[in-house]
């Protein structure tokens, strides 16, 4: 019944916690970038999953979501754009951290 | 919706696609020696996508119309769902990477991109 909130409990809050919880100072110390990615990621996202549930691009099996929509969205797509965003930047940050120096070309100052 | 079978296909290269577009637009300069880091990192996305879509599917979390997708299925997720996760690897990684260079260096992180925005535009018109 709950699959959806499942599939973020272990794809996405698990990872990310765990990146977390490793990684603290540096997500500390980059706090403002990861709240205004989640932010946009909001702004672009949700007109984009409204406009594609509504056109019967993809849907949500009513059985395995908690049944709380807002402007007829399950409220687990909501938390999904949110943490997989933060995901994606938690994680950008770590490969940043730890392979920054051998995949980021170097400024040139002219 | 009026796409048929590319309707998948074709949300995601407008409102993916786009987001990206805009980011390209207003911060290439910035993001320019990005180049290779966001390439590892779609390629990190691609993996993650082939663990983590098809139990969400199997599981029913979510389902796609397969009038209004090209049935194509790689490792058990949708080709499109690959699309979808590079523009949004790019949009989001790239994003990341520019704010948090900014934040390092002390900038208001929103004034900043608003300045950037206009740029975009200007160079736009």
């Amino acid at each position: 019944m709950l699959s959806y909130l499942v599939w973020l409990a272990i794809y996405i809050w698990l990872p990310t916690a765990i990146l977390w919880l490793t990684h603290i100072d540096l997500m500390l110390r980059h706090k403002k970038t990861l709240v205004l990615c989640a932010f946009f990621a909001l702004v672009f996202a949700v007109p984009w999953d409204l406009f594609a549930i509504g056109g019967g691009v993809w849907s949500f099996p009513q059985e395995n979501v908690i049944g709380i929509y807002v402007f007829s969205m399950p409220i687990e797509e909501y938390l999904f754009i949110t943490f997989v965003t933060v995901f994606v930047s938690t994680f950008t940050l770590v490969a940043r951290e730890r392979f920054g120096k051998l995949l980021i070309q170097k400024k040139v100052k002219k | 919706m009026i796409f048929g079978q590319l309707s998948y296909l074709a949300t995601v290269f407008i409102f993916a696609g786009g987001a990206f577009l805009i980011e390209l637009l207003s911060q290439r300069k910035e993001m320019k020696p990005y180049a290779r880091f966001l390439l590892f990192m779609c390629v990190c996305g691609v993996f993650y996508t082939i663990i983590s879509e098809p139990p969400a599917t199997s599981w029913g979390a979510w389902e796609y119309n397969p009038q209004q997708s090209l049935n194509i299925h790689i490792f058990g997720a949708e080709l499109e769902t690959y699309f979808f996760t590079t523009f949004v690897i790019l949009a989001v990684s790239g994003a990341t990477m520019v704010l948090a260079e900014d934040e390092e260096r002390g900038l208001p992180l929103i004034p900043t991109i608003g300045k950037r925005f206009r740029r975009a535009l200007r160079i736009g018109s």
